[in-house]
């Protein structure tokens, strides 16, 4: 479903040059649960934005349900985000101006769903992360643990191929945490893709496939 | 310390780039349009102050009610009232008289016509001068000295030093120079070239006053009289003691009745001429006290959506300065230091933004005063008031600035900032809105005004007259038979007539009819020559135009004095006053009316009324200002009084036709050849509107440049804010649209608002001053509609620009932006 071919992302600030990636490969399975473990600055957050069309490649080639999308602009890459991928942020990354509701519909607006369509599939995401009596309450309201369960809910609501969590339970005490994983685990067992960066050991055990990165690069994997 | 303020002022202003130069310039052009405007303000009010003893000098105004008609203001008056003011009122140290005649001054080969005053011999101790050759003292007291300006001295003579020259005057005198004193500057109701003696026997003073032996006659006002009273003494005695003066001394009567009853007296404190209201016979057209206000008005929207701009902008970084305070505080900083910092650097920037604005009124300054065809001057470091408001502006808008944050930066405890807890009170943001909406609405009415102002002025100037100005000339140096007989001949001469200045709104004079009941009705006299109607394309509603044919229509140009009285055409407002219940009912109606006949060498007097045909009734129609209502008139053949000669080109080689005219001109008169064209008179009448139409303009582009850079500062801003949540929403699948769109209507609500602010302020403003006019436009709602949609473009093009970078930026950088 998703190949990389001796992808590297170089970043170049004045005189400096940072290898965040270098001569990566990697090829995901549908339905899938991958985890991604690492040190800090190893690299793990730089390729899930390159998995999540969010970042590019410098050099290599990545396949994105098949198709190498190393020369998409970046309309172009919109355009498959918005109808294959979905985000969840260590820091929840809610938008504060918005209700709960309001941020969860924000993907659907853009897919341009209807109305009477987006408010139902609103209401269902709630319900399934257990927050549909905080729809009209705004992120501030919310403590972390259900800031991120509205994160899960947003990109569980159109119904992505791909979810990308970037340490989905950084921020969140245990209980908290393992909801969050429970309910990404169902989400895997209904044939959607995970991956998944985390520090955790237990939760990256909930995985399918766990692949370590040190500088850079791939130094392990482990089939769960 | 203060070198550690400076460095962060400093640093703060280059790191912000695009903020720094968005807010100091927008600042710097607002304190620019302020500064210019206030000048201009500054010397409409300064008119006549310079003179020694300005607050005891007073010109007498009268106001003459004639029958039917509403009070005339009129700036000159009869030439026995000076003389009368002195002996009447012991408060009346002095009284001084000038009075205007054309004449022809001749140096050689050099011949021209200058604006020349007729002056009694204190004039100059009342209104002292700047010499420049020569000795004003005595100047006056000889038969056959005059006093020239400097312009005019050059432009006879070559230079300045002249004293002793010889001018000769209308082929008949000759007159020595007995000095040379300063142009006149722009800033007084004065307008005179030339002053020359009123002693003289010849001189229309001195014919003027030879009348006066003949009480009861009807005195011409031709005279411009001044009173200076004496120190301490009490105006409003004077004034009280004016009520009965003109029955004392304004003589002659019509029909039996005393002309004074219809006359008051008034004194106009000299400061006060230019600004008062237009007079009849004022030297040069008055500023308007309305017109003045609202510029203070414009300046002070200009200053608050300029400083407001820059005070929203200033607040708005507050918050990512949050780390620096905490730091200082942390390291020892008090309250006060960080208060003392911040609005230090707020009086730094705001003494950039004035500096910038100094220069650039040294360098626009000339242009304005060519433009306004004055003389003022910026000398901030010599003038004490200039000076000191400068000051105060700097000040002001500086801690204005500075205060929000000062005061709210101050408050930041450093453990919260340093952790990144920082919350700036939410009425900040909300003020920033209520600013922009205040902005927008201001240019929105500013928009609404200027359309209106040039709607007005394009009615005033084109629609109204509907005469092809361009191609009629307004000769000014006499209308004789033998120049207009010929003239006809002329290639690309359509046609010539005469009229009286009257008819081409350069005077008035009244004609007095006699009602049915023994009331009298006052009509304005409009002398004319034959043709004169033809030329304008005039035809009669009733009856028929002036005939050659028709000894009746002719009897003044054997005898202008004849106790006879020609007929005459009137105007459908004149048929109306008559009492006539048409056009049609007028014509063949034999009526008594009155005129002024010449009396002497240069006196008037007003004959019995004798009866004459009215003949036909034209369409009202007038070349005067549209602020004027057409006032009832009568159109009569007076050769005597019809100077003007009027022709009409047929539009083609205008430059050669005007050549060879000037050419006829000079064969056969005696006077230099002088004129304009209509276009130009019109372009006179209106130079106030067309001046305030393109004032408004003018400001009005000035506050969409300042409005519109205070929406692009603050859309800088606000994107900035939103970069994290512009990331996620592209993360989401938004794409470069959607962006722009959700940006756009954020801009977009605030000038939609506007309009509930702008739409009513603006309707009340332009009807107020569209009631001004006696003939105006209305108030038409596309003006309106196109001021909103044109601030509506005016936001979305400004945020535009920023908000396509922002949405093309990568999602990543913004996620990562914090």
């Amino acid at each position: 479903m998703l190949k990389l071919e001796h992808v590297s992302k170089v970043y170049r600030a004045e005189a400096v040059e940072t290898a965040a990636l270098d001569d990566l490969s990697l090829e995901v399975r549908p339905g899938e649960f991958l985890a991604v473990m690492g040190p800090s600055g190893c690299g793990k957050s730089t390729l899930l934005n390159i998995l999540g069309l969010i970042d590019s490649p410098t050099t290599g080639a990545y396949w994105f349900m098949g198709e190498e999308i190393g020369r998409c602009s970046e309309e172009q890459l919109t355009v498959r985000r918005r109808t294959g991928v979905g985000f969840v942020f260590q820091n929840f990354n809610l938008i504060d101006d918005l209700t709960v509701a309001e941020n969860v519909e924000v993907g659907l607006i853009y897919r341009r769903v209807p109305g009477a369509e987006r408010r139902r599939r609103v209401l269902t995401a709630l319900e399934q992360v257990d927050l549909a009596h905080r729809a009209r309450h705004r992120p501030k309201q919310l403590s972390g643990g259900q800031q991120q369960r509205v994160a899960v809910a947003r990109a569980l609501v159109s119904n992505p191929k791909v979810i990308l969590a970037d340490e989905p339970t950084g921020n969140l005490d245990t209980a908290n945490g393992d909801a969050v994983m429970e309910m990404l685990a169902g989400v895997t067992q209904a044939g959607t893709t995970i991956i998944m960066v985390t520090h955790s050991e237990a939760h990256a055990r909930r995985a399918d496939r766990v692949v370590y990165m040190l500088d850079g690069r791939f130094v392990e994997a482990t089939e769960i | 310390m203060l070198r550690n303020y400076l460095a962060a002022a400093l640093h703060n202003l280059f790191r912000n780039g695009p903020y720094a130069v968005i807010n100091i310039f927008g600042l710097a052009l607002g304190f620019t349009a302020i500064i210019l405007i206030a000048l201009y303000v500054r010397d409409e009010y300064s008119y006549d102050r310079f003179y020694p003893d300005h607050d005891r000098i007073y010109r007498v105004m009268e106001t003459v009610s004639p029958p039917g008609e509403g009070p005339l203001r009129i700036a000159v008056t009869a030439s026995n009232i000076a003389p009368a003011m002195k002996l009447d009122f012991p408060e009346v140290e002095a009284a001084t008289r000038l009075v205007a005649r054309g004449a022809v001054l001749r140096q050689g080969n050099i011949v021209g016509s200058s604006e020349l005053y007729w002056a009694d011999p204190n004039f100059f101790r009342i209104f002292p001068m700047k010499v420049v050759a020569g000795n004003l003292d005595e100047a006056l007291n000889r038969p056959d000295s005059l006093v020239l300006t400097r312009k005019t001295a050059r432009r006879y003579f070559g230079r300045d030093d002249v004293v002793g020259k010889v001018l000769e005057m209308d082929r008949q005198y000759t007159l020595h120079i007995a000095a040379v004193i300063e142009d006149l500057p722009s800033n007084t109701h004065l307008n005179a070239e030339v002053f020359a003696p009123g002693i003289a026997k010849f001189s229309a003073l001195s014919l003027l006053d030879a009348q006066d032996a003949d009480t009861d006659a009807l005195r011409p006002e031709d005279v411009y009289t001044y009173v200076r009273l004496r120190p301490g003494a009490n105006v409003g005695r004077v004034a009280a003691g004016m009520k009965d003066f003109a029955l004392r001394h304004v003589s002659g009567e019509i029909g039996g009745q005393p002309v004074a009853k219809a006359y008051s007296f008034s004194l106009v404190p000299l400061a006060d001429i230019h600004l008062q209201p237009n007079s009849i016979a004022d030297m040069k057209p008055p500023g308007d006290a309305r017109t003045l206000q609202t510029m203070i008005g414009i300046a002070g929207l200009i200053l608050f959506v300029a400083g407001s701009n820059f005070v929203s902008m200033m607040t708005a970084r507050a918050a990512g300065r949050a780390v620096e305070v905490g730091v200082r505080k942390a390291e020892g900083a008090s309250r006060g230091q960080i208060i003392a910092q911040f609005l230090g650097e707020c009086l730094f920037y705001t003494a950039l933004a004035l500096t910038f604005a100094i220069f650039a009124v040294e360098l626009l300054l000339p242009a304005l005063n060519g433009f306004l065809q004055r003389e003022i001057s910026f000398d901030y470091l010599r003038d004490p008031l200039l000076g000191g408001a400068l000051a105060a502006v700097w000040l002001v808008t500086g801690l204005a600035a500075g205060a929000y944050a000062a005061f709210v930066l101050s408050m930041f405890r450093p453990g919260a900032v340093l952790k990144g807890i920082v919350f700036l009170p939410g009425g900040s943001g909300r003020l920033r809105q209520a600013l922009v909406i205040f902005q927008f609405g201001t240019l929105i009415a500013l928009i609404v005004s200027t359309l209106t102002i040039q709607h007005q002025t394009q009615y005033a100037m084109q629609d109204r007259l509907r005469l092809p100005t361009e191609q009629i000339y307004l000769g000014q140096s006499g209308c004789p038979v033998s120049f207009t007989d010929e003239v006809v001949r002329i290639r690309g001469v359509i046609a010539a007539s005469c009229a009286s200045g009257a008819a081409m709104s350069y005077g008035r004079s009244t004609l007095i009819f006699d009602a049915p009941n023994g009331n009298k009705i006052a009509l304005k006299s409009a002398p004319v020559g034959y043709s004169f109607f033809e030329l304008f394309a005039i035809k009669p509603i009733a009856g028929r135009l002036f005939a050659l044919d028709r000894g009746e229509d002719d009897v003044l140009r054997a005898n202008p004095a004849s106790e006879l009285n020609p007929s005459i055409v009137i105007n459908e407002s004149g048929a109306r006053a008559l009492g006539y219940a048409s056009p049609q009912a007028a014509i063949n109606e034999y009526r008594r009316w009155n005129r002024v006949v010449p009396k002497g060498a240069s006196g008037a007097q007003l004959i019995d009324s004798q009866s004459s045909q009215i003949i036909g009734v034209v369409p009202d129609f007038s070349v005067g200002s549209v602020r004027d209502v057409i006032e009832p008139t009568g159109y009569y053949i007076d050769p005597s009084h019809a100077w003007i000669s009027v022709l009409k080109l047929d539009g083609q080689a205008i430059p050669e036709t005007m050549q060879t005219v000037k050419a006829l001109w000079e064969r056969t008169q005696d006077s230099p050849f002088d004129g304009l064209f209509l276009s130009q008179r019109v372009n006179e009448l209106y130079a106030d509107i067309q001046r305030q139409s393109q004032i408004f303009s003018i400001f009005a582009g000035i506050a969409i440049v300042i409005a519109s850079l205070g929406l692009l500062g603050l859309a800088v801003f606000t994107a900035e804010r939103r970069t994290r949540e512009i990331g996620l929403r592209k993360v989401m699948g938004a794409s470069r649209w959607d962006i722009l769109r959700l940006l756009g209507w954020q801009f977009a609500q605030p000038v939609l608002w506007a309009n509930v602010l702008a739409w009513p302020s603006a309707y009340f403003l332009m009807q107020h001053w569209l009631e001004g006019f006696a003939y105006h436009v209305d108030l038409n709602p596309l003006a309106f509609l196109a001021a909103s949609a044109l601030a509506l473009i005016i936001a979305l093009a400004t945020v535009s620009g920023h908000a396509l970078l922002v949405a093309r930026t990568k999602p990543v950088e913004a996620l990562r932006y914090e």
